[in-house]
């Protein structure tokens, strides 16, 4: 399910709405994530504190935020872009690629959440199928 | 069996009574064809479905969003029960409307993503993680009896 130009379009669109509010979004995201999804807590073992409060989640979902905000910009070729987080993820994390979905789900939902008006069904559309795009090219080194 | 705190149970029902299924129901349907496309292949009489537009303005499918929401009242007034309540509609989705159970999750993704646009912050995290246990133990029960 590869971007089309549209694809490309509208992400890009959407995505200078939602840049203001990106780290917020991230961090809200992220924080939801490990609330609903406990067992994406695994990863996050070493923090002290996994509510949706906590400061350490709040700064990393807005540097996962600022990553994909970076992977918008360089759209056009995500697996190249992606190559030394791909590698971080695959050699050092080892984070199971099924998690990249549970995230993107989130990360859709705060999206929706702060901008109801501008995620339409077709804005979504887009954003699921670059989110997709994205997780693939993330896990491109695993194996 | 899946168990229920007093908490849980409270917070499903208070997210569902704020929910308009008229309103919710048509916008989840529309949603979900044009997300995902695929799930067109049950829908062959429903008619144009074509085109975003098409999809948007199409009744058929507002009606069967709000039926297919309207059964989700069933969940919330039996949570003790659902894989009983929800067998006999399995069983159709399996045998006679042979719909591929990867759908549900696409379904409930799609309510839980509508409801937090709908709600927006109101749905803490905290609310957002009990409608997803609720909502989990629906797409359970309505693919237990696909064997």
């Amino acid at each position: 399910m590869s971007l089309s130009g549209k694809d490309k379009t509208v992400v890009k669109n959407f995505w200078a709405k939602v840049a203001p509010k990106s780290a917020e979004i991230g961090g809200e995201a992220l924080g939801r994530m490990l609330t609903a999804y406990p067992q994406t807590k695994t990863y996050f073992a070493h923090w002290s504190d996994l509510s949706p409060s906590s400061a350490q989640v709040k700064k990393h979902g807005a540097t996962i935020m600022a990553a994909i905000g970076d992977a918008v910009s360089k759209i056009d070729d995500l697996t190249g872009s992606l190559s030394a987080l791909s590698e971080l993820h695959a050699f050092k994390l080892r984070v199971d690629p099924a998690n990249f979905r549970i995230l993107a789900h989130n990360l859709i939902l705060c999206m929706g959440m702060f901008f109801p008006a501008d995620f339409t069904p077709e804005v979504h559309l887009s954003v699921d199928k670059f989110l997709q795009n994205l997780a693939l090219a993330l896990s491109e080194k695993y194996r | 069996m899946v168990k229920w705190t007093e908490l849980e149970r409270s917070t499903v029902k208070a997210i569902w009574e704020k929910i308009d299924i008229d309103e919710i129901g048509s916008q989840i349907w529309a949603r979900v064809l044009i997300v995902y496309p695929w799930t067109e292949r049950y829908f062959g009489s429903f008619g144009d479905l074509f085109t975003i537009t098409a999809i948007l303005k199409n009744d058929k499918v507002a009606a069967h969003g709000r039926m297919v929401l309207k059964a989700l009242d069933k969940a919330v007034n039996n949570m003790d029960n659902m894989k009983r309540t929800y067998a006999d509609l399995s069983r159709l989705h399996f045998q006679k409307l042979e719909v591929d159970p990867d759908s549900f999750r696409l379904l409930a993704d799609c309510i839980t993503i509508t409801i937090a646009c709908k709600f927006k912050s109101a749905l803490s995290p905290q609310s957002q993680a009990i409608w997803q246990k609720f909502i989990s133990a629906v797409v359970d029960a309505m693919s237990s009896q696909y064997r």
